[in-house]
């Protein structure tokens, strides 16, 4: 390949106005997932992460029969579902996770009746289900836009209570802060970050563009922003990369995109600097050898004095 | 050993009156009553499960008793007030967090400012201080997972400090840290106190207990006794609060001896 065929390997996809709103769209769904997805893993949020994915379904099926807003309609439904599984949770009797598998499978088997009832059943459960991002519109742009402004901006205005209430619950608590107002507004948040991504990976791999590249993110520094950042920047990265194999192989778009953020998290978790497993072999063996060579030594970090 | 600052003619800060914690059917606590003045320090002694976490996160504000009434500086608790301070126990937290020392002693700094003033240089000197009173403030940059247990604690006293406040409820502060730290503790302790700062703190340890406390609050999901330690350490009442294996002390023996015997046959219990 010449430099010219490779500039012109990247390039073509662009001249397609569907490509374009493509890239546009998985762009801002990687950033918007990387942030949120952050605190899903930091809070061990991913069965919740799913089961919103999921409890949202009924939610959009009733907008799309009655002509609604899908927004509306699926923020309504993950406000429904997220408030009854802590409600049930509260009660004691019934943990959380098992809340959750009551909830989540219920409102999807819901979700799958109302939309049998459509005549082109078979194409939208599809649809919903793998997303259609080749089919994103100049309206879908704006509209992921605007949602994702919003969840950034909120995310970014209440970081430091998220970030409290993830850490330190009981502290948070006794300093005065509402654990049920933080927890409800980022379960929202997060509800708004599924449902914008629904169109373009749809609504079985949303939890992947939540939760891997947060992961891979997490292998990589011990510093919340700089782990914040990365997510977004890997969870771009792989959709567009993505993109990229699923225009030239014609493999389906989301499920690309998913397995390159899986392929990051594999590289990363065997070779990552720090943490990853083979490197730290390779370091052990190295230090061994070569104690003076070590760039990575552990930090001597003085027992309380 | 019983600070002058304690007179039976002070104000009372805390009053808990036959406080009572239900959750489900199973009781926490039950009418417990104590009355606590400004400027002690009194720990609160009892096996696990005899309700000490529970009376703190009462007095903390974020559990409301099922029966009877905690007061702070006569006003009823209905939720955290800002002048109590509450240090919880390490092992809630998560230590893998990827935050630093220093960004979880910022973390005090809640409530002394409008949530949408940025934090500058004063609140990261501000917090730069407070872990150098307690030692670590080579450590702000370091992430939280590589601590040992002692700096651990001291992290978390860092950002108490901060907070500022004249009540510091601390769980189980002494559990699992170094001697250096016990001694850090304690002497930081007797600083909060000559300022006019409250501490109470739970602890099933009754060498430390006996050691700083002004008073010994004795429970056993029911108050056993509460007073100075050398009237509330006798064999009875540590035969109630720790259960039935008490092992006999002398009668005549000094109270020093007492608290020995007394912290031996708390290590019996917990090695059973």
């Amino acid at each position: 390949m010449s430099p010219g065929s490779i500039l012109d390997w990247f390039a073509d996809p662009w001249q397609r106005q569907f490509m374009q709103h493509a890239f546009i769209a998985i762009t801002m769904v990687g950033v918007i997932c990387g942030v949120t997805g952050t605190f899903v893993i930091l809070r061990g949020l991913a069965f919740m992460g799913d089961a919103l994915a999921h409890a949202i379904f009924p939610g959009v099926v009733i907008a799309f029969i009655f002509g609604g807003n899908f927004l509306l309609g699926a923020l309504l439904a993950a406000v429904i579902v997220s408030t009854i599984i802590g409600a049930i949770s509260q009660g004691g009797r019934i943990t959380n996770d098992t809340a959750i598998g009551v909830l989540f499978a219920g409102a999807f088997a819901l979700g799958i009746v109302l939309i049998s009832t459509q005549d082109a059943y078979a194409r939208d459960l599809n649809a919903f289900l793998l997303g259609t991002i080749l089919g994103v519109t100049r309206d879908d742009l704006l509209l992921t836009g605007l949602v994702g402004v919003v969840v950034l901006a909120t995310m970014y205005a209440f970081r430091r209570e998220l970030v409290t209430v993830a850490f330190d619950r009981t502290f948070a608590q006794a300093s005065g802060l509402r654990l049920w107002h933080y927890d409800q507004l980022f379960l929202l948040m997060l509800s708004l970050a599924i449902v914008v991504s629904l169109q373009t990976v749809g609504n079985v791999l949303v939890l992947a563009m939540l939760v891997t590249p947060a992961a891979t993110a997490r292998l990589l520094t011990d510093q919340l922003a700089v782990m914040t950042t990365l997510a977004a920047g890997l969870g771009a990265a792989s959709g567009i990369l993505g993109l990229y194999l699923s225009y030239y192989w014609g493999y389906a778009s989301g499920a690309s995109v998913v397995l390159v953020a899986t392929g990051v998290f594999l590289l990363v978790y065997l070779f990552a600097p720090r943490a990853g497993i083979i490197t730290v072999r390779l370091r052990r063996r190295l230090h061994f050898a070569h104690p003076e060579r070590d760039e990575f030594a552990p930090v001597a970090n003085s027992r309380a004095s | 050993m019983i600070s002058s600052s304690a007179h039976p003619g002070d104000p009372a800060l805390l009053e808990l009156n036959d406080v009572s914690v239900h959750f489900g059917q199973r009781s926490a606590i039950e009418d417990i009553s104590a009355t606590i003045r400004p400027a002690e320090i009194v720990s609160l002694v009892g096996q696990n499960g005899a309700g000490k976490s529970t009376i703190l996160r009462v007095i903390a504000g974020i559990l409301p008793p099922s029966h009877g009434v905690a007061r702070l500086r006569g006003t009823r608790i209905g939720c955290p007030d800002p002048s109590v301070v509450y240090v919880p126990q390490r092992a809630g937290v998560d230590w893998t967090f990827p935050v630093s020392v220093l960004d979880v002693a910022m973390m005090g700094c809640f409530r002394r400012q409008p949530r949408w003033r940025p934090r500058g240089a004063a609140d990261r000197q501000a917090a730069l201080h407070a872990l150098d009173q307690v030692g670590i403030a080579h450590l702000a940059p370091v992430q939280i997972g590589t601590l040992s247990g002692g700096q651990q604690q001291r992290v978390f006293l860092a950002r108490a400090i901060l907070q500022g406040g004249d009540l510091m409820l601390l769980d189980e502060p002494f559990g699992g840290v170094d001697a250096p730290t016990q001694e850090l503790l304690l002497s930081l302790f007797r600083g909060f106190r000559a300022q006019g700062m409250t501490i109470l703190f739970a602890t099933h340890d009754l060498t430390q207990a006996a050691q700083i406390s002004d008073r010994i609050l004795l429970v056993n999901r029911r108050t056993v006794a509460l007073g100075p330690p050398s009237e509330v350490l006798t064999e009875e009442n540590l035969r109630q609060t720790f259960g039935g294996q008490a092992i006999l002390v002398p009668a005549h023996s000094s109270s020093e001896l007492q608290v020995a015997t007394a912290a031996r046959m708390v290590e019996l219990q917990d090695a059973r």
